[in-house]
């Protein structure tokens, strides 16, 4: 016979019907037998009668589907677009109650970097010297092929770029390329842009978005039909018509030659250059305004971890700092950095910050400023979860802290990570 | 009851089958329901979030990677959704004052006068503290059990544990809702028993 410890454990199935043929008489018999295991199992199925009861007010009882179906919205078919909006949208603050009271979760773990980038993503990469940037993002039909060969091939989120591959888009497509800096270049529709490598592009049709790093004194060059231009950090746009090519410069400074005269551009100029003419002419221009076809899309969050994990972007260490903090499932409202004040006044790094959930999910992104760290009084920073981004029910978060290779040098070692929740 | 899988009505779905859409709505509307319930349902707003959290699931449904655990999805989105609610609608003051009765006294017993109304009240404030005192993860598969009478595998396809985790998930909430419960009721016959699975 059944002993009263196993009973009892069957006890709620057998009251909600789940039990095997097989325990449902092996506990009909005990209980026939068993008169505690039988007033046991009246009152369970007296609570579970409570329950039932007591909820049944709140009970669903119409059904939902006509209302659903009646104002069914569109499917959003560019699912990544919307994601940025809402890994972008804005920041919630919280009330001091919240920070006063809410428990705090320690961080478990600071694992070795080594270590975590084979733990965190599954998909290896080991750069080698020709392999120059990565694509962060890309939409529509984008076709890539090498030096030396008539081979087109698809380009797709994450694929490693190499030095001398020419990347063409077509209609409606748009593509951006995370180059070793690290600098980025957002690719219009109909546009042929060859990687010479990681500071040189040739821009052979079309119009690119370029923002480079400032991080070292090297030049960053485009060279065009037209002309060259070159800069050192900035954001720009250079668009080559059949006519020239135009370039517009919303932050920084950009030389723009052609083989009889250059110009320096800055901030909000525009020129446009045309071969062998002289002078070039400047002109005020809303630089944002033209430039808006680029703010519209940005780079996967995981494929910008990727890449600014998996390349080298200066000589200088780069160390990401992996947490494991554990949520046991609370509802997650803030992240909070740790870390003892140093004594340098500036040149310190940023942080770009990746939580993903257990499985590796990309959850939220986030970015503490350079200057953060330059307050000595300040050693503590809270990251707030974002609005429209929910962390309920996870059971730990990783947290992956990669240094912001163009806002300084001076790297910040986290000593706790946490979770501030409800 | 599930002739066609999942995995294939969100396929049909994508391909702009709204039908299939539909189904799985009829075949999640408990489980979302009782999902909303748990986070919204003292507000009674469980059944805009629940419409809401469809809404949010057809919109992101190209983004549902594995359609197998379409479930498990809906849980995550209903939960997101649920708590935006909170944060737009939620009272500043909700860790600050008693928890409003999440319950409305239906028009028939109120009739009946204050004495039955507050007994009432009494009976379901005592099961609802009882629910919030259990470790968290048996709350959600609880209120899907009790709320909705989702069967184990109905729990199990939404929250993503497995039928048995389920099964020794409410075996322990059982057990101490039965402790915390015990002097709460004490006509412990099976005419009340079948009266309230009716
Ligand atoms: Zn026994």
């Amino acid at each position: 016979m059944a002993s009263c410890a196993q009973i009892e454990s069957f006890l709620q199935a057998y009251i909600d019907g789940e039990l095997s043929q097989a325990e449902k008489v092996i506990l009909e018999q005990h209980i026939a037998e068993c008169r505690m295991c039988d007033a046991l199992l009246k009152r369970q199925k007296a609570n579970a009668a409570l329950l039932f009861e007591s909820l049944s007010e709140q009970r669903l009882r119409e059904d939902l589907t006509p209302v659903v179906m009646a104002h069914l919205p569109e499917m959003d078919h560019d699912y990544r677009r919307s994601h940025e909006v809402t890994l972008r949208a804005k920041q919630r603050g919280r009330s001091l109650f919240f920070r006063v009271i809410m428990p705090v979760f320690a961080a478990a773990a600071v694992l070795l970097v080594g270590a975590a980038v084979l733990y965190t993503w599954p998909k290896t990469y080991t750069p080698v010297h020709r392999e120059v940037g990565m694509v962060t993002y890309q939409q529509g039909k984008v076709l890539r092929s090498r030096e030396n060969s008539t081979d087109r091939m698809p380009t797709l989120v994450q694929t490693v770029v190499q030095a001398d591959e020419r990347f063409e888009t077509a209609e409606n497509a748009v593509l951006i390329i995370g180059l070793v800096g690290p600098s980025y270049v957002k690719l219009h529709e109909n546009t042929r842009l060859k990687v010479e490598h990681e500071r040189e592009l040739s821009l052979e049709r079309g119009r690119i978005w370029l923002k480079v790093s400032n991080n070292d004194r090297a030049y960053f060059r485009v060279f065009t039909p037209s002309g060259d231009i070159t800069v050192f950090g900035t954001v720009f746009d250079v668009h080559v018509t059949d006519r020239g090519t135009t370039v517009t410069v919303a932050e920084g400074t950009v030389q723009v030659e052609n083989e009889r005269t250059f110009t320096v551009l800055h901030s909000g100029e525009q020129v446009e250059l045309m071969p062998g003419r002289k002078p070039l002419r400047k002109v005020a221009v809303d630089a944002h305004t033209l430039m808006a076809w680029a703010s519209g899309f940005h780079s996967d969050p995981q494929a910008e971890r990727m890449f600014l994990a998996n390349f080298p972007h200066s000589e200088r260490i780069r160390a990401e700092q992996v947490f494991v903090v554990d949520v046991r499932r609370h509802v997650v409202h803030a992240i909070t950095f740790e870390w003892r004040p140093d004594a340098f006044e500036d040149n310190h790094c940023g942080y770009h910050i990746f939580v993903s959930d257990e499985h590796m999910n990309q959850l939220f992104t986030g970015y503490i400023d350079a200057r953060v760290f330059e307050n000595k009084e300040k050693h503590i920073y809270e990251l707030p979860v974002p609005e429209g981004v929910s962390i309920v029910g996870k059971s730990i978060l990783h947290i992956n802290v990669i240094p912001d290779g163009a806002s300084g040098v001076i790297e910040t070692p986290f000593i706790e990570v946490a979770a501030l929740s409800m | 009851m599930h002739s066609a899988k999942d995995a294939e009505l969100v396929f049909r779905c994508l391909q702009g089958d709204t039908d299939a859409f539909a189904e799985l709505v009829r075949r999640y509307q408990s489980a979302v329901y009782a999902t909303a319930y748990y986070y919204v349902g003292r507000y009674h707003a469980a059944e805009d979030v629940a419409q809401e959290a469809f809404w949010a699931a057809y919109r992101s449904m190209p983004n549902l990677k594995e359609p197998d655990k379409f479930g498990v999805w809906l849980k995550e989105i209903t939960t997101r959704t649920a708590a935006n609610w909170l944060r737009r609608n939620g009272p500043r003051l909700r860790h600050e004052t008693p928890l409003p009765q999440r319950r409305t006294v239906p028009f028939e017993i109120a009739r009946q006068g204050p004495t039955g109304t507050s007994e009432i009240i009494d009976r379901h404030e005592n099961v609802q503290r009882a629910i919030d005192a259990l470790p968290e993860r048996y709350r959600l598969p609880v209120i899907l059990r009790y709320l909705q009478e989702l069967s184990y595998e109905e729990i199990s396809r939404f929250t993503g544990e497995s039928r048995d985790e389920i099964r020794g998930i409410l075996h322990r909430a059982g057990r101490q809702l039965r402790e915390l419960l015990a002097d709460a009721d004490t006509t412990e016959d099976d005419a009340q028993w079948h009266r309230a699975r009716k």
